[in-house]
């Protein structure tokens, strides 16, 4: 093998050791939240849980070299200060790794919290949210929860 | 030539891995947005409230007929509401219906407001709340000078409105 071969093998091998797990994520969850959220019409109170379909976010982990974990955060205020943001896993995905936890809602705050933990590539792994918090004391607005995936 | 040809080949590969490296990471971003709209709901527990003016105590005017059998609900969740009543068509010469609805908490009642083909204020200083089962009392009074009044319905639309 000559010099420049060798030299570019060994750039493709550094670049597959140094890039680590790909992560991939794809859909927005988008909720109005009016009158027909109403637990039982006037004089009730908003309903205090309104859940996404499953699979509002779909994540693909890929390229990851051996066990890895899933975690999110909020980017920002993530919205109303009474309202909480909830995430969990309702599929394992596909593919050679494995996946583990997060079936069960985790709360969102400005810190990273795990969602999940895995192993190797997993592909369309489904996602669901959560609003918790909701009441006819929030005020009508838009407001909008920027979520950090990060997987490592 | 040939070293020329390697060294392209050499800056494909390097390229592509560095476009790679920016494309996929391992963080990833996505948005959860929920919009609030303004609720305004306000609902009767009968739709039918029947009144009849039929006695008087001789001397006076006929005696009004009351009625507290029915209650409202009511949930907004915006500020400085207040809850007006207006009829369908004005009532006879001589003859007026009246609403007094029990104030929801921190919000005030106007008391008996004669209703009219107008809106009339009929409670307050209404922000943000649920509540339900607040009574409604309707009266129904008439003048001597009207006279006997064929029976006859009217519609009392009761709006949450802005304004405190």
């Amino acid at each position: 093998m000559s010099f420049p071969s060798r030299v570019i093998l060994l750039l493709i091998l550094l670049g597959r050791f140094a890039q680590g797990a790909d992560l991939i994520s794809m859909g927005d969850w988008v909720e109005t939240i009016g009158a027909s959220k109403l637990v039982a019409g006037a004089g009730s109170d908003l309903q205090p849980q309104i859940e996404s379909v499953s699979g509002a976010t779909i994540l693909t982990i890929s390229n990851a070299p051996g066990s890895w974990i899933l975690r999110a955060r909020f980017s920002g205020t993530g919205g109303h200060p009474d309202v909480s943001v909830q995430v969990k896993r309702t599929s394992t995905g596909s593919g050679a790794g494995r996946i583990d936890g997060g079936t069960t809602y985790t709360e969102l705050t400005g810190l990273d919290a795990e969602i999940c933990s895995g192993t190797e590539s997993r592909e369309g792994i489904a996602l669901q949210f959560r609003l918790t918090g909701l009441s006819c004391h929030v005020s009508p607005d838009t407001y909008v929860s920027s979520i950090i995936f990060t997987v490592q | 030539m040939k070293n020329s040809i390697k060294t392209t080949i050499a800056t494909v590969i390097v390229s592509s891995l560095a476009a790679s490296a920016v494309l996929a990471g391992p963080t990833a971003q996505q948005t959860v947005t929920y919009e609030v709209s303004a609720i305004n709901e306000i609902s009767v527990s009968s739709p039918t409230v029947s009144l009849t003016v039929n006695a008087a105590t001789a001397g006076s005017a006929p005696t009004a007929a009351s009625n507290s059998s029915t209650t409202y609900a009511i949930t907004t969740n915006e500020s400085d509401r207040k809850i007006t009543g207006v009829l369908n068509s004005a009532m006879p010469s001589g003859v007026s219906l009246s609403a007094s609805l029990a104030a929801p908490t921190g919000a005030d009642s106007a008391g008996p407001v004669a209703l009219t083909g107008s809106a009339q204020d009929l409670v307050t200083g209404i922000s943000t709340l649920n509540e339900s089962g607040k009574v409604i009392t309707y009266s129904l009074s008439a003048t001597s000078a009207a006279g006997v009044v064929p029976s006859a319905s009217k519609t009392v639309t009761l709006t949450v409105t802005a304004g405190s």
